[in-house]
């Protein structure tokens, strides 16, 4: 079975604590081969770049198994609401 | 012909022009601070003195000291290699993989010199049972490979450039669009960097993973410390313009 949006979007959403907001992109038009993925949690408060993408990776993990492209991005509240306005 | 180590750029003229015939010509720039160049060297002298390769001509070149002939060249990356016939570039080869180094070598023999073809191939024939086992013999060795000497082995990879990227191809062949990306940037901020093509080992592939606690590739090593991914490198320099620059002084 393919990688899906919704599929991605459950295992971060159970795995990291306090997500504020969720974005996945699939940008390979259905193939499941290639995400673009944003999280928004205060969980990342006080981590580093390196720290944030591992807890994503780790959620995301057997899914990442099969995926080709994946990119992500992750922010504190904090910083998307700087971001977004 | 043993190898000769390159001083200067009229020596190299000389030996590529006047002094080359139509013999053929193979190049191998190296630095002295690229760890990878270290074992390189030992393999290189060691298929120099080979009685086959007695008319070939091996050429030694540090890329650091002789700048005037690495820019001639355009090299970017070391190892490199390349091979001349009649002054003509026949092909070239980015990387530390001895293997991928000696059948291209020897192809480029046989295109260039093909009477010499049947004596090579008698000795195969021979020796075709002894280098069976040889091939047993390597592969229970890289199976009895414990986790500690696995480590090791990455250790030393990930420290063999003060900035090494581990990336899918080579910079002058990217094999994905994220690997591409990440040579793209460091070349735009005019840093050297050693690099591994990952798709030639799958040993390190699999292992830098765990090594990293990293999923994917490319990843960028900076005095051998894992640094991340395309993503992560990309943020850093938006935030700080000379990330680069701090994580190397660092």
């Amino acid at each position: 079975m393919s990688v899906t949006e919704q599929r991605l979007r459950e295992r971060i959403e159970s795995t990291i604590p306090q997500v504020y907001h969720i974005i996945v992109t699939d940008l390979s038009y259905g193939c499941g081969q290639s995400f673009d993925i944003v999280v928004v949690s205060d969980f990342f408060q006080g981590k580093n770049k390196l720290m944030r993408s591992r807890a994503v990776n780790k959620a995301v993990k057997e899914e990442l198994e099969e995926i080709h492209a994946f990119s992500c991005k992750c922010y504190t509240e904090e910083e998307w609401s700087k971001i977004v306005v | 012909m043993p190898v000769i180590e390159i001083d200067d750029q009229e020596q190299f003229t000389y030996l590529t022009t006047t002094a080359a015939g139509d013999k053929l010509i193979v190049l191998y720039f190296h630095t002295s601070w690229a760890e990878p160049c270290k074992a390189l060297k030992q393999v290189f002298e060691a298929i120099s003195n080979e009685p086959s390769n007695a008319s070939v001509s091996f050429l030694s070149i540090d890329a650091d000291e002789n700048s005037e002939i690495s820019e001639l060249f355009e090299i970017s990356a070391v190892p490199y290699f390349i091979l001349i016939h009649k002054g003509t570039i026949l092909k070239e080869l980015s990387g530390a993989d001895p293997k991928e180094f000696v059948s291209l070598l020897e192809n480029y023999k046989k295109s260039i010199n093909p009477e010499s073809t049947p004596t090579s191939t008698v000795e195969n024939v021979g020796a075709n049972e002894g280098s069976h086992n040889d091939e047993d013999i390597d592969d229970d060795d890289e199976e009895e490979e414990t986790e500690e000497q696995v480590n090791a082995r990455l250790t030393k990879l990930v420290n063999a450039a003060p900035v090494m990227l581990f990336m899918k191809g080579s910079p002058s062949e990217p094999k994905c669009g994220f690997s591409r990306q990440l040579v793209g940037i460091l070349r735009e901020h005019q840093v050297r960097f050693g690099f591994f093509d990952i798709l030639r080992d799958d040993s390190v592939r699999q292992h830098l993973k765990k090594f990293s606690e990293w999923p994917t590739f490319p990843q960028l090593y900076i005095n051998g410390e894992f640094q991340g991914g395309l993503d992560i490198i990309k943020e850093s320099l938006e935030e700080d313009p000379d990330f680069l620059q701090h994580a190397l002084q660092s």
